[in-house]
């Protein structure tokens, strides 16, 4: 076998030297030097060449595609000149290690050294104390309703559980945010708690800063009118092109957005919206223009009036990813069975019944995967409000925040606790693709 | 039997005359910003782009170049009034070969990365398997926006902010956890028979790999590609992060949301501009939309 193995190995100059145990040894360990060190000058140049772009851009395309490449290949080469077993052994990580490196440092890790960031207080004050009083109540509602919607779901007989098993994570969060909603009720209570500081007083930020209220309140916004809206409308163009003569070019006009941008996207809706012509003159923005030439009324400030302007931002989004809900609804479309519907039609059920019986209930995985997928897009969402409003006039959302206080506030700590909240909101999700994995994988 | 075809008829028409109202508000805006960016300054800033339809001018006239031509090279414009108005920050060709050389790298990165070990965790036995694929399926849905503070605070510290590599492998980690999973999806399917008789030949896991699994794999891979290039692309969080404002580096969408900033009434630049950034994804798209498909339908597993 370990012959076999050393005859598939690609032959090359460095054959002869191969053969002592001592020139493996050297080769073993230049190769990957020389790798290095020719790595290393690539890296330099782009940071500090002036060369033309050009030139620069073709170094980093060619340096990016094939580092990887020379990567895997020295790897692969060094554990090849090995014993055999050292190499069983090593192999896998080879192929596994960097992946699982790349991830762990970039995804796992900063899960928990962002959480670490949250707890740290920008200017600390004198007797920080450990807790404060609406988050310790905030907490103790949460699991109180956690435990007491599960131990409901629980009696419920086995096919209603799985119609609500969502309610699990739905109604304590629910009543998370209806608590944080209801604070500024109880001033009193607060102004007592607040005269310390506590540790977790980022998160005291999250929750009761007047800012970040409106962005909680615009990113449920986003959650329900953004998803609700895109998930109708996907259904309805994969419902309406199914039926039609021109499917797959109507499918493809509504699809296209999906590759735009939202930077770009949000540049051709400030055109749309453009109220920068005061009203005597000709608006050029669309809807302006529709406003003055149809309705004959006065120009509108689309995206300063709120609450409405959200609504505005809303639409980039629908426009953007609307495509995406119609392609994954329309292929669970096409593979309900056509018995099922015949069946229906001969009991003389009609059309709508049709629809709302037996259509809706067979794509139900398909709904809910796209009703997520949009769901945990609404909670990042940030391009599109930087682009358009920077998240002023009552558009600000969580992620914009986030960014704000990074950069322009360089408050770590408020940063961090934004961005917790938002790993802490998909966890549901989270524990929902573990748990469907450890069922269905035989791993 | 008549009104049974009329009412046929009837909701043949309601359904196309629906899809037709959609797809005309679907694509009304972008058509506005393509027209536009073709408008000589004057007409944008004084009528509607729809009046082009409309316009007693020659086609001649009524389309220029121009407006493409002073974005991309960033040189100083003639304003309307013949004065100079300096235009610096509009290098839109740099930007986008910027954007070549940042995407390109992060696209195929991942996907090799990913796709020796979606092979390793579908085809080998070690210590470690199970746990270390139970980390990619719960990193799946991972905001972004938990990584950018520890991730940035060690990138300044090593010096590697708005460097190539860094944004690279920002990217890279960014993308991984949905490459490996869609990609071990594709290459735990593959036919046993086909490694086994491999093996048995005497192939080394890696011959097996880049001769066998590499290249059966191809669609799997194009679905991501497509997937991915899309979305580094079109990323504007990342950039603003990790290149932060280095105009060396700077990619497209950076330079676009520069330009809304500094030049927000500017129609005629802005329209331009932001076609610049879309042409390239959508030449992708268009041309590799069947790909595209197939990977939305199996990515969208997670979650």
């Amino acid at each position: 076998m370990a012959e076999q193995l050393a005859q598939a190995r690609e032959p090359g100059g460095i054959g002869g030297l191969l053969a002592t145990t001592a020139g493996r040894i050297v080769v073993s360990v230049v190769i990957p030097i020389v790798t290095f060190l020719i790595m290393r000058w690539g890296f330099l140049f782009l940071r500090d060449s002036e060369a033309p772009p050009l030139l620069i851009a073709a170094v980093a395309v060619i340096l990016g595609v094939g580092g990887v490449a020379v990567l895997f290949v020295v790897m692969n080469f060094v554990v090849e000149q090995l014993p055999a077993t050292a190499r069983d052994t090593l192999r896998p990580y080879v192929f596994v290690g960097p992946g699982v490196a790349i991830l762990f440092y970039y995804l796992a890790l900063p899960a928990i050294r962002t959480f670490w960031f949250s707890l740290e207080i920008k200017s600390p004050a004198e007797g920080t104390a450990w807790f404060d009083i609406t988050f310790l109540i905030g907490i103790g509602l949460l699991i109180v309703s956690a435990v007491a919607t599960n131990a409901w779901v629980s009696r419920m007989p086995t096919r209603r559980q799985m119609r609500w098993s969502s309610a699990r994570f739905l109604i304590p969060a629910a009543v998370l945010v209806v608590w944080y909603l209801l604070i500024p009720q109880f001033e009193t209570l607060l102004n007592g708690a607040e005269s310390g500081e506590s540790i977790i007083q980022n998160y005291h930020f999250v929750f009761a800063d007047p800012l970040m209220r409106e962005a909680l309140r615009n990113n449920v916004l986003w959650m329900f009118f953004g998803t609700g809206v895109i998930v109708v409308l996907g259904l309805l163009v994969a419902v309406l092109a199914d039926r039609s003569a021109w499917e797959k070019t109507s499918k493809a006009f509504i699809f296209l957005p999906m590759a735009i941008s939202f930077v770009g996207a949000g540049v051709i809706f400030r055109f749309v919206y453009d109220a920068s012509r005061a009203p005597g003159q000709t608006q050029i923005g669309l809807l302006n223009a529709i406003r003055e030439g149809i309705f004959n009324a006065e120009r509108i400030g689309w995206l300063q009036i709120e609450p409405w302007n959200n609504f505005m931002l809303i639409v980039v989004l629908i426009f953007l990813q609307t495509g995406f809900a119609m392609v994954l609804i329309s292929s669970a479309l096409k593979s309900v069975p056509n018995e099922l519907l015949e069946a229906g039609r001969i009991d003389g059920a009609s059309e709508v019944q049709i629809f709302f019986r037996i259509i809706i209930p067979s794509i139900r995985g398909t709904l809910i995967t796209v009703t997520t997928t949009i769901v945990i897009l609404t909670l990042k969402i940030f391009d599109i409000i930087f682009v358009m409003t920077q998240g002023r006039n009552g558009t600000e959302v969580f992620a914009n925040r986030m960014y704000l206080e990074m950069f322009r506030f360089l408050d770590n700590g408020h940063a961090g606790a934004i961005a917790t909240v938002l790993l802490f909101l998909t966890t549901p999700v989270m524990y929902y693709n573990l748990k469907r994995f450890s069922e269905e994988e035989a791993f | 039997m008549t009104s049974q075809r009329q009412s046929r008829l009837l909701s043949g028409l309601l359904v196309n005359g629906a899809l037709l109202i959609l797809v005309i508000i679907w694509t009304i805006p972008t058509l506005g910003l393509l027209i536009s960016s073709f408008r000589p300054s004057d007409d944008v800033r004084q009528t509607g782009w729809w009046t082009v339809f409309t316009a007693d001018e020659p086609l001649s006239e009524r389309f220029t170049l121009e407006n493409y031509r002073s974005v991309l090279a960033g040189d100083d414009v003639v304003g309307p009034d013949g004065e100079v108005i300096e235009a610096s920050g509009d290098n839109l060709s740099r930007a986008f070969l910027n954007s070549i050389a940042i995407t390109v790298p992060s696209t195929v990165i991942p996907i090799l990365i990913a796709a020796f070990a979606a092979y390793a965790f579908a085809w080998m036995r070690f210590p470690g398997r199970r746990l270390m694929f139970i980390l990619v399926i719960a990193l799946l849905v991972v905001p972004l926006q938990s990584a950018l503070i520890p991730v940035l605070r060690d990138y300044v510290k090593l010096d590697l902010n708005g460097t190539h590599l860094a944004v690279w492998l920002a990217h890279t980690g960014f993308g991984l956890p949905l490459a490996t999973y869609l990609l071990f999806n594709y290459i735990s399917g593959l036919p046993r028979d086909i490694m086994e008789s491999a093996f048995v030949d005497g192939a080394s896991h890696f011959t097996v790999f880049t001769r066998l699994v590499l290249p059966l794999s191809v669609p799997a891979l194009a679905s991501f590609a497509i997937f991915q290039f899309l979305w580094v692309w079109n990323d504007l969080l990342v950039a603003l992060v990790f290149i932060g404002s280095k105009p060396d580096v700077a990619v497209l969408t950076q330079a676009l949301q520069e330009m809304v900033g500094s030049r927000g009434q500017d129609w005629h630049l802005l329209t331009a501009g932001a076609f610049i950034t879309m042409i390239l994804p959508l030449i992708v798209f268009f041309s590799l939309q069947r790909y595209f498909v197939r990977g939305l339908l199996a990515g969208s597993v997670k979650g």
